[in-house]
């Protein structure tokens, strides 16, 4: 089914068009005019609009792509744009339009230097919708690479970090993960031509390359998530951000590649390839055992929602790994419901954060006197340990079980990281809610209603995603 | 013989520029840099105009003839100087200095690369090339304190003396052997060859090693670092953005019409040095703490760049190289335009470690600069990323594995050399006041980032035309 008209790049450009706004946007600090904030708020919520109005042009009980555009960008290589969507692209573009959107009224009051901030995160949206909406090989490509321009500003001037000079091998690890995937990029338009992506299929294993350009597609791939030895840049970045939008930001890059796996990945491996997963599961099961033993070590709440991204990022594409088509069906649920999850998780840590460092005091005990942040805090954590709140419940389970009926050891193992990254959330939360008499944090603190009804809003779509997970969508 | 003269209108025009300004030079009483930078302007208008006009017609065909392939590379060096006298002018206006000697020397090696773009004869070459690199020496020379850039203008001026001398060697040798210096008459009697003379590979190792200085490869590229680093900035601006082009354009022009048999001995050959120059380029800009330097090896690197990806000659391949160039150039002219705008208190900036926090005072100019540099690094979605996209495609098509792999790399240097500058302009705190800049500065920048942007969307808006007409060469 072709777009009515150019919906999917509509959905791209809106994001863009906001950020040209918001470059002119005048900003007048004293005054607290909040220009650039109300123009990249207004531009996603207009944005989320259309991506619902997508959501009913679709057949949702369908896997394959839909909606296609095409463009003619260049005659020499021949390449167009590609642009197609389904029930799993969509998804995502709502769930990283949601949780930015989480993030942009976090950082409301964050007066100095906000239209930079915006500019660089409505950039970082459009190009991430550009992402999941693509559907050819080189669109895909040109918006993988086309993330870390955005993110890497974003990190960079508001990631708080005291020596930048570190962040450049973040940025040239991310551009080496960009390169090999380029390389298999062109040498799969070499012999296959601008491959639309639900005909990767049709890459063979043992003919024109096919040995070079799956690793190559696969390491582009994995360079995007924290699985060891891939997992140092990232934790050395990621678990430092103090910005909630920045640190949202950032941990929709391994998204980026969990997303790359989830759509590219072929049914058809030979069985000389898939004989090498179970050493994949090994090191990924070690990778998530290890992170979220640290974070239950360690008392810096951040590296506790640190952990808890990473060791579920790494849950996802081992149940990508599995091959198993049920999996596979319900991985975008589970993934909107962790993205989801793990945003309005950072929004009101970060908060407590904020609060601490605000006023200089033990945040202990702050959860007894709050009680908006008490319940969102409690719901949030809990929805992260993996109780029956949200869509993750469900499609965890279905991955757990996947992957405890193939290797029962690595399932145990899985099972306990997951239980241990939980259990260092549920441990923060506790000492929250445990009063100390050095906190001077109380209900003045608490959080503002404008912000506590948005999370409301979230924690609703959780619990629906929950019970129906297509539940917005009219049928036409 | 009236249709000679008209064909000669873009070199009329070129020479009548020394004419006319040194007449407004010498009786017009109120003159500003503004007056000659017009004059300049205006000239090169009708330039621009009657070489497009004349694009295929020559009247000396034996020495020099107009085709679409070099009026391409023409056009787009003159509309290139045509936008830094624009900018320079502004750079004169500050500093309160004369501008006519500055824009006469340039008009001069326009009319060299005039003829050399178009050249069809060895002697052609053999005369222009010793004229472009005299006013070559005069342009560095156009400093206010001589001192600083004389032993440049030497080291320069005697190279330039020994590759003349080489050039005419070969020339020489070749016309030995040939009986002509006429292009397409070499290029038949080399085809009939089988075995090649080893004085024969010798003249054209001659005749290609001046393009090699020319182009200022390394390592025949100190002049030209040191050039840039004590040239006042219009001539700076000059030998980065427009020479390369042309010289390209006329190598091109040579190898293709002249000394084709040679290609499979000249690619290695020109492979090395251009792996070299991206090498060299690359590292080097790392370790740079003068901004101008910095560039001026990614400068090296561009062009070394570009001639990796046309070893070979093939259409494909050029067309591939000279979209590169256009977006290289595209950029680095964004680049020079910026530090137009890098002011303290009446001073250029060339130090990186004063431009530290830049974007808290001057936002838009550094989001230019961030652009282009990105641009440089070829990161998706820039218009960089087609020029790469381009060359690398192509190896990839010719199974140049190892020249893919060599590209990508000496890439992360260049990433890493631009994320020294963007780190300082964007992370680091401020240390310095800047002067306020010029509005023909945000001008310019607008101009230069809305092309960048609006050629993204459709790459093949800016240079389809070009392309059909470098598709004719293969």
């Amino acid at each position: 089914m072709n777009s009515p008209f150019a919906i999917l790049s509509l959905i791209i450009c809106i994001p863009f068009l906001g950020m040209l706004f918001t470059l002119t946007a005048k900003e007048d600090i004293d005054k607290k005019t909040h220009n650039s904030f109300n123009v990249a708020v207004f531009s996603i919520i207009a944005n989320l609009v259309m991506i619902w109005r997508v959501f009913m042009l679709i057949d949702e009980t369908t896997l394959k792509l839909q909606l296609f555009e095409k463009f003619d960008w260049l005659t020499v290589p021949d390449i167009n744009l590609v642009f197609a969507v389904d029930n799993l692209s969509l998804l995502m573009i709502l769930a990283v339009h949601l949780v930015l959107l989480m993030g942009v009224i976090a950082v409301r009051d964050d007066i100095v230097n906000q239209k930079p901030l915006m500019v660089f995160t409505l950039l970082f949206l459009s190009m991430s919708t550009g992402l999941f909406v693509s559907a050819d090989i080189f669109s895909f490509f040109i918006f993988f690479e086309a993330m870390l321009l955005p993110l890497f500003m974003l990190i960079g001037m508001f990631g708080g970090f005291k020596r930048p000079e570190r962040l450049g091998g973040f940025f040239l690890y991310n551009l080496i993960g960009a390169f090999i995937l380029f390389t298999a990029v062109l040498l799969i338009y070499k012999f296959y031509g601008s491959l639309t992506l639900d005909r990767t299929g049709d890459i063979l294993w043992h003919q024109n390359y096919g040995w070079w350009i799956w690793p190559a597609l696969a390491l582009g791939f994995i360079f995007r998530i924290p699985i060891w030895p891939f997992h140092y840049w990232i934790s050395s970045v990621s678990s430092k951000l103090r910005n909630p939008l920045v640190f949202i930001a950032s941990s929709v890059l391994p998204l980026s590649g969990i997303y790359a796996f989830a759509r590219f990945w072929p049914s058809n491996i030979p069985l000389e390839v898939s004989q090498y997963f179970i050493w994949l599961n090994i090191i990924g099961t070690i990778t998530m055992l290890f992170i979220s033993l640290i974070a239950f070590i360690n008392r810096d709440a951040q590296y506790k929602n640190f952990a808890f991204v990473t060791v579920y990022y790494i849950l996802y594409l081992l149940g990508i790994f599995s091959q198993d088509k049920l999996v596979l069906q319900n991985i975008g649920y589970a993934l909107f419901g962790f993205v989801m999850v793990f945003g309005a998780l950072e929004i009101v840590s970060n908060y407590v954060y904020r609060q601490e460092q605000l006023h200089e005091s033990n945040s202990s005990g702050f959860l007894c006197r709050a009680k908006r942040l008490s319940f969102l805090y409690s719901f949030l954590t809990f929805a992260a340990a993996g109780f029956p709140l949200s869509a993750m419940f469900t499609n965890n389970f279905l991955i757990l079980s996947r992957l405890l009926s193939t290797h029962i050891q690595i399932g145990v193992f899985l099972m306990l990281a997951c239980i241990i990254a939980a259990a260092a959330l549920i441990k923060e939360m506790f000492r929250l809610k445990t009063d100390n008499k050095e906190c001077v944090l109380g209900k003045a603190e608490d959080m503002p209603l404008y912000q506590f009804v948005f999370m409301i809003f979230i924690v609703f779509m959780l619990i629906m995603s929950f019970i129906r997970p297509l539940w917005f969508v009219i049928d036409e | 013989m009236l249709e000679n003269w008209f064909i000669l209108l873009p070199e009329i025009f070129l020479l009548g520029f020394f004419v006319v300004g040194g007449l407004v030079a010498k009786f017009r009483k109120v003159q500003t840099p503004k007056t000659f930078a017009s004059l300049a302007q205006i000239f090169l208008v009708a330039v621009i105009l009657f070489s497009i006009v004349f694009y295929n017609k020559s009247a000396f065909p034996l020495l020099w003839a107009n085709t679409p392939l070099s009026t391409i590379f023409k056009t787009f060096a003159y509309l290139m100087a045509w936008a830094w006298f624009y900018l320079s002018s502004k750079w004169f206006l500050n500093k309160n200095r004369p501008s006519f000697k500055f824009y006469a020397v340039c008009f001069a090696l326009l009319f060299g690369f005039d003829i050399l773009a178009s050249a069809t004869s060895l002697i052609s070459l053999a005369v222009i090339i010793p004229f472009i690199c005299f006013f070559y020496r005069r342009l560095i020379l156009r400093h206010w304190d001589t001192e600083r850039v004389e032993p440049i203008a030497k080291a320069y001026g005697f190279f330039a003396a020994v590759f003349c001398l080489l050039l005419w060697l070969g020339v020489y040798i070749i016309y030995i052997q040939t009986g002509s210096f006429e292009y397409a008459i070499i290029r038949d009697f080399y085809a009939a060859e089988k075995n090649f003379a080893p004085t024969s590979l010798l003249a054209v190792v001659m005749i290609i090693g001046c393009f090699m200085f020319l182009l200022s490869l390394v390592p025949f590229h100190l002049w030209f670092i040191a050039a840039i680093s004590e040239a006042v900035l219009p001539v700076c601006g000059f030998i980065t953005l427009v020479p390369p082009l042309i010289y390209i354009g006329a190598l091109i022009n040579l190898m293709k019409g002249c000394l084709v048999a040679f290609t499979d001995f000249v690619a290695p050959l020109l492979c090395f040095f251009a792996v070299l120059s991206l090498l060299i380029g690359a590292f080097s800009a790392n370790s740079e703490n003068n901004i101008r330097k910095k560039f001026a090896f990614l400068s090296i690197y561009c062009i070394g760049f570009a001639l990796t990806g046309m070893v070979h000659f093939s259409g494909s391949a050029v067309i591939a190289s000279f979209a590169y160039m256009i977006i290289a150039i595209l950029s680095l002219a964004g680049v020079y335009t910026v530090f137009l705008g890098l002011k303290s208190k009446g001073e250029y900036i060339s130090d990186i470690t004063y431009i530290s926090g830049f974007y808290r005072l001057r936002p838009y100019m550094s989001a230019a600069l961030l652009i282009f540099m990105f641009s440089l690094i070829g990161l998706a979605p820039t218009l960089g990323f087609f020029g790469y996209l381009s060359i690398i495609n192509n190896l990839v098509a010719d199974n140049s594995w190892f020249l893919m792999g060599v590209l990508l790399i000496s890439l992360l240097f260049v990433a890493s050399a631009c994320f020294q500058v963007i780190r300082i302009i964007y992370f680091e705190p401020l240390v310095s006041k800047f002067d306020r800049a010029d509005k023909a500065i945000y001008i310019c920048l607008f101009i230069n980032v809305t092309f960048i942007l609006a050629s993204l969307i459709n790459p093949a808006w800016l240079i389809s035309n070009a392309l059909v007409i470098l598709g004719g060469i293969s």
